[in-house]
């Protein structure tokens, strides 16, 4: 079963401009050349997706009428402090969304009407620029995908010397049994401006499908706080795509946080394209049950000067697996980089697995690299030191498991976001111990 | 309150360290029990607080539970806790990630719903722990670090008084809370504990030196040694452990 099957009826039905339909032929013909990863590929040699060519997936572009378990499920999500932009099965819904508020400080624009031509008419040419300025940007046949089935989405740019004060959360929510979603949102932060944007997936139904792209643009001294909540339904595959453009003095702190599909993989792409800029990632994820999770990131530093670092945790129970895949590129003329890389994992079941691989490609000798990992288990002195305090060894594990990961939380400088994150940090866990 | 009777007991897999051990405490009461080191000391305080590592081969442990001397080894740790048994530990352990407002919020609500009573809110809690904390003048930004992460010795040996004012114990176990600490430290915390003492609860200190019971007086001083109470006395008997030492005893 081909993930394109649907190509030609979607895109006679769905109009685009010529560039942009340049731009999704030449999706489906890289994804068609290129075929579903297997795990020969260097890429994907800890994470199979071969179930996905077993499942026939439909792409729903219809707004469906949620029932009323599907409207509790939002409703979690939607934070009144948030300006919120939600899409149900690819469609933008305005009774959930608030794009107006965005408009003080920003442009902002669904993708569909980009794709028609009817605003941002420059955004290929300005994210061309981007990936020509970095060189070789990895392509990524699941971002072919993307492209080839471009529509749902939102591009938003904000204006130089401006602060969206609220964070801004995108949802994209999948309902239905084997739906297909390709969300893809543009943004592109000016300089010396400031935002928080949430990218938020969630689904209710069995095996659907998820193939996310973003592309960031940061100006000079723009700041962003960057979050991917993944929390889709627990039968469902998922992969996305984050890349960022760093320029000059720009700040990016970003959180892929992820706990739910039964398969799930995400890469963050970070270029340092300016000096003095600044970026932490941090992942947080948490498994049980067969869930795997794969992240793969990519720092790759353009120029010198900047600061780098990683951190990624997961806590994992029953038989899931977490891959953490890290690699740090520092190019021959990005002298004086710091880049440094933490993967730590606890396991909370003997079989559960945590593969970390770090990947250093440094070409500069003025430069200061680290990298490490670390998988463990609950200490039982610890354990010990709660019992005698009359906390039970079910609360202190939450305890100490909750503990384990909170610090990625509190990375967020925006309390709203951090004590939202901290609610649905809970609820998970307690999924996680059923 | 406490019956400890012919107490046989071995490190899991290991040698045998307490060798037939009896010891009773009536409320209201304070002990000392001293005596040379690896003497067994520690391993009666941690026996009693449920610590895994160690496995008792013989003797019984009772533990008046609503006026029923009830075995203590049956029970959970987490369940002595709540029971009224308290151990403030010789070398305090750190837990990474949970801050002391949670850690002690969440240990005196756990004993409060198995007395049957409310859970205290996080604000009731706040101020409770306030006039606790004056107690073992603790400074305020203790209550969002980390549970003993980054504390110095001292810091963390008040930590543990703390936690024993705020979970107000029947019966405490202090093991070798004086050691490592300097005289000011060493003040605040005994000050804390005589504060805290009542003619309901019972306290059991275990140390190396006289020098504490100068600040908290006992009614009884056993020497431990060889696995087995070898000598009980009055306060007097620190006085002259001091001075002559243990040899004379065996």
């Amino acid at each position: 079963m081909s993930l394109l099957q649907e190509f030609s009826q979607f895109n006679s039905k769905n109009k685009v401009s010529d560039q942009w339909l340049k731009i999704r032929r030449s999706g489906r013909k890289f994804f068609d050349a290129k075929g579903l990863p297997t795990r020969k590929d260097e890429d994907w040699k800890y994470t199979s997706v071969k179930s996905l060519s077993e499942v026939k997936y439909s792409l729903s572009l219809e707004k469906p009428t949620l029932t009323a378990a599907q409207k509790e499920t939002l409703k979690k999500y939607l934070n009144k402090g948030f300006i919120n932009i939600v899409f149900i099965n690819g469609v933008l819904s305005e009774e959930h969304s608030q794009l107006q508020d965005l408009k003080k400080a920003a442009q902002v624009s669904p993708l569909s009407d980009v794709l028609q031509g009817k605003t941002f008419k420059n955004l290929i040419a300005t994210f061309k620029e981007q990936r020509s300025l970095v060189g070789n940007v990895r392509q990524d046949v699941f971002e072919a995908l993307s492209s080839a089935y471009a529509w749902q989405g939102i591009v938003i740019e904000v204006k130089k010397d401006s602060a969206v004060r609220r964070p801004v959360q995108i949802i994209s929510m999948s309902v239905g049994a084997k739906t297909a979603t390709y969300p893809k949102n543009f943004i592109i932060v000016g300089e010396r401006s400031k935002l928080s944007v949430i990218e938020t997936f969630i689904g209710e139904g069995d095996s659907q499908f998820l193939s996310q792209s973003t592309e960031v643009l940061m100006k000079e001294s723009s700041r962003l706080e960057y979050l991917r909540v993944q929390e889709t339904s627990l039968a469902s595959s998922n992969v996305g795509v984050t890349r960022f453009y760093l320029h000059k003095y720009a700040h990016l702190e970003s959180l892929s946080y992820a706990t739910g599909g039964l398969l799930s993989r995400h890469n963050l792409e970070i270029y340092v394209c300016g000096s003095e800029a600044m970026a932490r990632a941090h992942g947080l994820t948490m498994a049980s049950g067969k869930q795997h999770f794969d992240n793969h990131t990519l720092i790759d530093h353009v120029v010198g000067g900047s600061d780098t670092s990683q951190f990624y945790k997961s806590i994992l129970n029953d038989e899931s697996k977490s891959v953490f895949d890290g690699k740090v590129m520092i190019r021959p003329q990005a002298q004086k980089a710091n880049s440094d890389q933490l993967a730590k994992s606890l396991l909370l079941s003997s079989r559960a697995e945590a593969d970390s691989k770090p990947n250093l490609e440094i070409y500069a000798d003025d430069v200061k690299a680290t990298h490490g990992s670390t998988v463990g288990q609950l200490n039982e002195e610890e354990i010990f030191y709660m019992l005698s305090r009359a906390i039970s060894r079910e609360q202190a594990v939450e305890m100490l498991s909750l503990g384990f990961v909170t610090d990625v939380v509190y990375q967020i400088s925006d309390s709203n976001i951090q004590s939202w994150l901290l609610g649905l940090l809970k609820s998970a866990y307690k999924r996680l111990k059923h | 309150m406490l019956e400890v009777k012919n107490l046989k007991a071995s490190i899991v897999e290991g040698k045998e360290v307490l060798k037939g051990l009896n010891l009773s405490v009536k409320a209201g009461e304070v002990h000392a029990i001293m005596g040379p080191n690896g003497s067994g000391k520690s391993t009666l305080s941690k026996i009693v607080a449920g610590h895994p590592s160690y496995e008792v081969t013989e003797g019984e442990v009772l533990y008046d539970i609503n006026f029923k001397m009830t075995n203590l080894l049956d029970l959970e740790p987490d369940e002595r806790a709540k029971e009224g048994i308290f151990l403030a530990m010789q070398y305090p352990v750190e837990v990474p990630g949970v801050s002391n407002f949670n850690f002690l919020h969440s240990a005196l609500n756990s004993v409060l719903v198995h007395q049957g009573s409310e859970e205290l809110s996080e604000n009731d809690f706040r101020s409770f722990l306030q006039k606790k904390m004056q107690l073992v003048q603790m400074k305020q930004d203790f209550i969002e670090r980390a549970v003993n992460v980054g504390f110095s010795g001292g810091e963390k040996k008040r930590n543990e008084i703390l936690q024993m004012a705020v979970l107000s114990p029947r019966l405490a176990f202090l093991d070798e809370t004086d050691s490592g600490l300097d005289i000011d430290a060493l003040r605040i915390v005994a000050e804390g504990v005589n504060k805290l003492r009542n003619k309901d609860n019972a306290v059991v200190l275990v140390t190396h030196y006289q020098r504490l019971l100068d600040y908290i007086k006992p009614d009884f001083v056993h020497v431990l040694a060889d696995g087995k109470i070898i000598e009980t006395g009055d306060a007097s008997l620190a006085l002259k452990l001091e001075k002559q030492g243990y040899d004379w005893l065996m």
